[in-house]
């Protein structure tokens, strides 16, 4: 099991006496305890939690505000407690990209696993951004690099392996990505282009 | 057809809940909810109590008397029909906690006029269980001539209440962040979350004062729910 930094918010002190009592036994460590969303908000850029565990119910700003502004700012796994299976609730959460959603009285024994998955989940889920960054920018770099060996083999009547050649020569002179080489090719020929000297 | 008197005739069923009015369903509904959060935090004191007792009696007494202090809200209002005030409020947990012993001080009240919403009631009973609670059982339990003074104002800046013992005070170098035990971080807990304002722990020479601070903003925001 992994062991959480959790910022818990919860404005009930029972509950949050209890809740914090339950996070220790299940081998979490509570950074901070926030009363309002606001406060939720401050203490997150300040302790950096893992995850965060919000009552919606809150004075102010609810728990369902707090977590959109969370992960507007740095996205976070958030589990959300409340007294209401409200379906409107429910909605604002997925847009708020909340990961679980729990209903109260939330025991120990529903806490930890739904703790564990929401954590899991957002950590697959960033790999999967991450990796689709890097897909998108690799994309985009082929894309660029098609363009200038395409440019370079009409120009001077070239063929693939040659224009290629051209520009990983040109790179390395210069002590440019090939991708970077392949862009500057482009940008100087649009600016040579005497379509575009108007 | 009901019997005079609101009865059920043999073999007739219970007529339908919408014959009641909306504003005695609103009610209702209010009644169940705060029934429902009482139950919540019920489950809580156990679940704490649980974690932190060193034996079976320890953990009822402590249940027992932390249960008590949120029923006394709704105990004062359905023997007088009135909200309770702050003044009857704390003289009712004193009351409770007194007749467990074992410190028996001579008391004394100075409290301000201030009629308790619902939302004010229950964290300040037990507010003033754990504190009172405490000084009883750890201040003042040793103590010859034990007193305790329960004194508070209310003014622009909010509610301010005190319980003062003249027993053993902390122990040196008593953390309350590090040291408290269950009840006095649940005093801790109940100012700063429920309250939205804190509490104070000072050298009483001899003995301690513990205050509650409420600001002001909040008092006005937890006096908006009515009883009924």
């Amino acid at each position: 099991m992994v062991s959480l930094g959790v910022l818990l918010v919860e404005d009930e002190a029972v509950q949050a006496l209890a809740l914090e009592q339950a996070l220790k036994d299940l081998g979490h460590r509570v950074l901070g305890l926030a009363g309002d969303g606001r406060q939720a908000c401050e203490l997150c850029r300040k302790v950096r939690p893992d995850l965060v565990l919000m009552d919606i119910g809150l004075p102010g700003m609810d728990g369902i505000e707090a977590a959109r502004v969370i992960n507007l700012e740095r996205p976070l796994p958030v589990v959300l407690i409340t007294a209401h299976a409200d379906r409107r609730f429910l909605e604002r959460a997925r847009r708020a990209r909340v990961h679980s959603y729990l209903l109260k009285p939330v025991e120990a024994a529903v806490l930890g696993p739904a703790m564990e998955l929401a954590y899991h989940n957002f950590t697959r889920e960033r790999e999967l951004e991450r990796q689709v960054t890097d897909l998108r920018e690799g994309l985009r770099a082929h894309k660029v690099l098609a363009r200038a060996q395409g440019l370079l083999m009409d120009r001077h009547h070239i063929n693939e392996q040659q224009a290629q050649q051209r520009l990983q020569g040109m790179a390395q002179a210069q002590g440019l990505e090939l991708a970077q080489a392949a862009q500057a090719v482009l940008t100087a020929a649009e600016l040579l282009d005497p379509k575009r000297q108007r | 057809m009901g019997q005079p008197g609101g009865g059920l005739a043999d073999g007739e069923a219970p007529g339908p809940v919408a014959a009641l009015t909306p504003e005695s369903l609103k009610a209702a509904s209010g009644v169940c909810h705060r029934v429902k959060n009482d139950f919540q935090t019920i489950t809580n004191i156990l679940a704490l109590g649980s974690a932190h007792a060193r034996s079976p009696r320890e953990l009822a007494e402590a249940v027992e008397g932390r249960v008590v202090a949120l029923s006394l809200g709704y105990t004062l209002v359905s023997e007088t029909d009135q909200p309770p005030t702050l003044d009857r409020l704390a003289q009712e947990v004193l009351r409770r906690n007194l007749w467990k012993g074992p410190a028996h001080p001579r008391l004394a009240r100075r409290l301000p006029s201030l009629v308790l919403s619902l939302r004010l009631c229950s964290p300040l009973s037990l507010w003033l269980h754990e504190i009172i609670g405490n000084a009883l059982r750890h201040g003042l339990e040793q103590v010859s001539d034990p007193e305790l003074l329960l004194e508070g104002s209310l003014d622009d800046q909010g509610l301010r209440l005190s319980v003062t013992d003249n027993g053993a005070g902390l122990p040196p170098g008593f953390a309350p962040e590090r040291d408290a035990r269950l009840g006095l971080k649940l005093a801790m807990a109940l100012a700063a979350n429920d309250l939205r304002g804190g509490l104070d722990l000072e050298d009483a020479r001899p003995g301690l004062k513990a205050t509650l601070r409420v600001p002001s903003g909040e008092l006005a925001r937890l006096a908006q729910e009515l009883w009924w």
